[in-house]
């Protein structure tokens, strides 16, 4: 009899707990987003990928009202990382990290299945440029004397990279098109390192991002020689461009968010919105700006239409370099 | 200079700091001394905590993180003989067989001051000398780096001592298996066999997690009637007189802690296995080496802690992160707008002498903290061992996972740590393996490098430092023998 009283309880209690549910779910959906959005980051805290998305995401929640989950899956070189993110279900609740060359990993690594398809582009929130240092060794102080040196001994003025197949790789091929010279190429891992052997005279020439670079040149230790963006920078302002030495001449690395591959334009609007109104931000930009950050904000169709074409551009560097 | 360490001696005592290197002590320890969690995952899980503090309040954070965890890793190294990273495989050559013969609170003792004397000279080195040991940094050129790997693969020899055919064997077969990945020269993947997980080869740190704690794990298993009885704890006790006849050891072994310090690539696992290597050779009694040597202890502890000071020197001044936790630590300094480099003492000089001068406070903390964690950590002998082997196991894998979040990380661990077993029980020693793991890539990437730099080879021997560091290798690996003829003639 007991026993049969507690089932009864138990039978009401769970359909009331049914029922309650049921109703909450007739009621139309709340908009996007409605709870914490996970951000895939494929490489490691603390990294240059790493600081500006939790800066950007930091207001972004404000924007939002949402919380964002940083997940630093950083393995197999950044591949788990966006092979997760390719695989996720596109209700924008997962969304990654992207930067230049990802679309093209296809043709380097084996067993990658994401290309540029596998992505939905959302905004663009920043664009890196490189600096060309110089060893004070090699007596090079500007571009003409860089290229000068390359062509007197062909393949064997030394060029520092921060890795295989990195932007400083691309911007070493896009310069030696550029100016007809071959370098010889000196990979290290990190742009710190290729920095740190310019500045002990241990390779001639190399192509940091100015964050990693600055240190050196302050102490003198390095020649700067140019700078890889289309203006100036404006905390070492002293350094020219690379167009302005006469050539014509342009290579960042952009950093953006996308999301899997069937992320709904609605979805896609509301993150670009935000986006865009945080890349506006007066205190967002001062924050960036310490953290050495360089913003450039490309959004909506404007973004995808650069998506595509950048694949192209980078597919076709790949591919020349392969052969 | 004066002006600035008063100023930083004001930043760094305040109620709020002093409150801040605390709780990054404590964190830290404990992140340490977890087998699968490390100094680097302490740093890197607390560098988000770390952006909405004050930058020198969040520096202060993390030095504590960082010198907790590297001390840290030692304290379950001495009770369980599971280093808790890398950094204290060999304090736990030693600390097992202090345990075993009741010494257990001795030999914690030992590891906190040596942590604390080797963490505190690295601090001044850091406060007083940094610019000047900077130079050093940028004399390290790749033809150095060679060497350096080779200095330290030259450890092998004395680990395997013995049976040197089998270790030499496992260093190799290590060695192997650190090509896997990228090649870094031209960056294709190699022996990844289509799997695009290994793009970036086995995670050493899962690996040495899996080796060295799972091994413990089966053993416990298979010894659980015996396990079931606690161990003794034996009283937290400071042999002085031991210590002080030690001053010589305690000196080198910071020195080298602090020179590999600040050398890039090179961390705190490195220095201890140089250093306790040296201590061996310099020791009186190198028998007692493997069955509970005080001076071993000091010699790995002194060097791992040394690191911690040393690798912060040419990061601050040149932007060049002298080991992993440090690299962590660049990107920390730069959300804070504390960009590294000479300007960085000139125009933050409130907020990084509050740092130099907390560092040294840090170590100090470190010790008492430290004291008092022992007491309680020294319980973790009476656990059963049936209990304390399935934590293990958990954190391992939990440990494992975290790195970079990846299941491949957590199976590796457990593959590692099968093989790991089956060679302790057929006599293979485990710890070349960690050596060749740490230094395979550094060896590699810097002889491609040299042989770009050099059409000819022998070349690099007209650069100083790769000669002397030749000859340290030289006298390195004969002074055994030296010293025997020495000895010989004497008794003739």
């Amino acid at each position: 009899m007991k026993n049969r009283m507690v089932l009864a309880l138990v039978i009401l209690l769970v359909g009331a707990f049914l029922f309650a549910n049921g109703s909450a779910e007739t009621q139309s959906a709340p908009a996007y987003p409605n709870k914490t959005i996970q951000m895939i980051v494929p490489y490691g805290a603390g990294g240059g990928a790493d600081i500006s998305v939790r800066l950007v995401t930091k207001y972004l929640e404000k924007e939002l009202g949402q919380k964002f989950v940083i997940q630093n899956v950083s393995g197999g070189s950044g591949t788990i990382g966006f092979t997760q993110l390719a695989n996720a279900k596109a209700d924008g609740y997962t969304l990654g990290y992207f930067s230049s060359t990802q679309t093209n990993d296809g043709l380097l690594f084996e067993g990658i299945k994401y290309d540029n398809t596998s992505f939905t582009p959302i905004s663009m929130y920043a664009s890196d440029p490189h600096i060309v240092i110089a060893s004070k060794s090699s007596g090079i102080t500007n571009m003409k004397q860089l290229i000068e040196a390359a062509k007197k001994n062909p393949g064997s003025l030394t060029f520092g990279l921060g890795g295989a197949w990195t932007s400083h790789d691309f911007l070493r091929m896009n310069l030696e098109s550029a100016a007809g010279v071959t370098f010889k190429r000196m990979v290290f891992q990190g742009g710190a390192a290729a920095v740190t052997a310019v500045a002990g005279n241990n390779c001639s020439v190399a192509v940091p991002f100015v964050s990693e670079a600055l240190a050196q040149i302050e102490a003198g230790n390095v020649v700067p020689i140019a700078i890889s963006s289309s203006e100036r920078y404006a905390l070492a302002n002293q350094i020219p461009t690379i167009k302005e030495s006469g050539f014509d001449f342009e290579h960042t690395m952009w950093r953006a968010f996308v999301g899997p591959a069937g992320l709904s334009a609605d979805i896609v609007k509301v993150l670009d919105a935000a986006i865009g109104k945080v890349m506006s931000d007066s205190e967002f930009l001062k924050e960036a700006q310490a953290a050495g950050i360089f913003t450039r904000y490309i959004g909506g169709s404007e973004f995808a239409a650069f998506y595509e074409e950048n694949h192209q551009l980078y597919k076709k560097l790949i591919e020349t370099a392969l052969k | 200079m004066w002006e600035n360490i008063l100023l930083g001696l004001q930043g760094a005592f305040t109620l709020e700091n002093l409150l801040f290197e605390f709780i990054g002590v404590v964190i830290g320890i404990i992140f340490g001394a977890l087998p699968g969690f490390s100094a680097t995952m302490g740093v890197a899980v607390f560098v988000p905590f770390s952006y909405v503090l004050e930058p020198g309040a969040a520096m202060l954070l993390l030095s504590g993180v960082y010198c907790g965890g590297v001390y840290g890793g030692s304290i379950p190294a001495v009770l369980i003989g599971i280093p808790g990273t890398p950094a204290s495989v060999p304090t736990s050559f030693e600390g097992r067989a202090l345990v075993r013969k009741g010494r257990s609170g001795e030999a914690l003792a030992t590891v906190t001051l040596a942590s604390a004397f080797g963490g505190f000279m690295s601090a001044l080195a850091l406060l007083f000398f940094a610019p000047l040991l900077a130079i050093v940094a940028l004399k390290v050129g790749p033809p150095e780096q060679v060497m350096i790997a080779i200095f330290g693969l030259s450890v092998v020899s004395m680990l395997s001592e013995g049976n040197m055919l089998k270790g030499i064997f496992v260093a190799f077969i290590s060695l192997l298996f650190a090509t896997v990945g990228q090649d870094p020269m031209l960056g294709f993947p190699r022996f990844t066999f289509g799997n695009f997980m290994l793009t970036g080869g086995f995670e050493t740190v899962s690996i040495l997690i899996g080796l060295f704690s799972l091994p413990e794990v089966f053993k416990m298993l298979e010894s659980s009637k015996e396990g079931q009885k606690a161990s003794k704890v034996s009283r937290m006790y400071l042999n002085w007189k031991e210590n002080f006849a030690n001053w010589f050891n305690y000196i080198r072994s910071t020195v080298i802690g602090i020179v590999i310090g600040i050398i890039p690539a090179a961390g705190p696992d490195i220095a201890a296995f140089l250093s306790y290597n040296e201590a061996k050779k310099a020791s009186k009694h190198p028998e007692l080496y493997g069955d509970g040597s005080t001076e071993g202890i000091i010699a790995s502890e002194a060097a791992n802690n040394g690191v911690t000071g040393g690798s912060l020197i040419p990061l601050l001044t040149l932007s060049i992160p002298g080991s992993a936790p440090a690299a962590i630590f660049l990107g920390a300094m730069i959300i804070h707008g504390l960009r590294p480099g000479p300007l960085l003492f000139t125009q933050h000089a409130a907020t990084v002498y509050t740092l130099l001068v907390g560092f040294a406070v840090v170590n100090i903390m470190l010790f008492f903290v430290g004291w008092v964690f022992c007491r309680f950590a020294g319980k973790i002998l009476v656990i059963p061992k049936q209990i304390l082997a399935v934590i293990i196991v958990v954190l391992a894998s939990v440990g494992s996972f975290s790195i970079q979040q990846s299941m491949m990380d957590v199976v590796t661990m457990y593959v590692s740590g099968i093989i790991g077993y089956f060679m302790l029980k057929y006599n293979y020693p485990l710890s070349p393996v960690a050596l060749a793991l740490l230094l395979g890539p550094m060896l590699e990437e810097s002889l491609t490098l040299t042989n770009t730099m050099y059409s000819n080879f022998f070349m690099i021997f007209t650069r100083p430092l790769t000669v002397v560091f030749l000859l340290f290798i030289i006298v390195s690996l004969f002074w055994p023998l030296i010293k025997k003829q020495f000895k010989k003639r004497k008794a003739v």
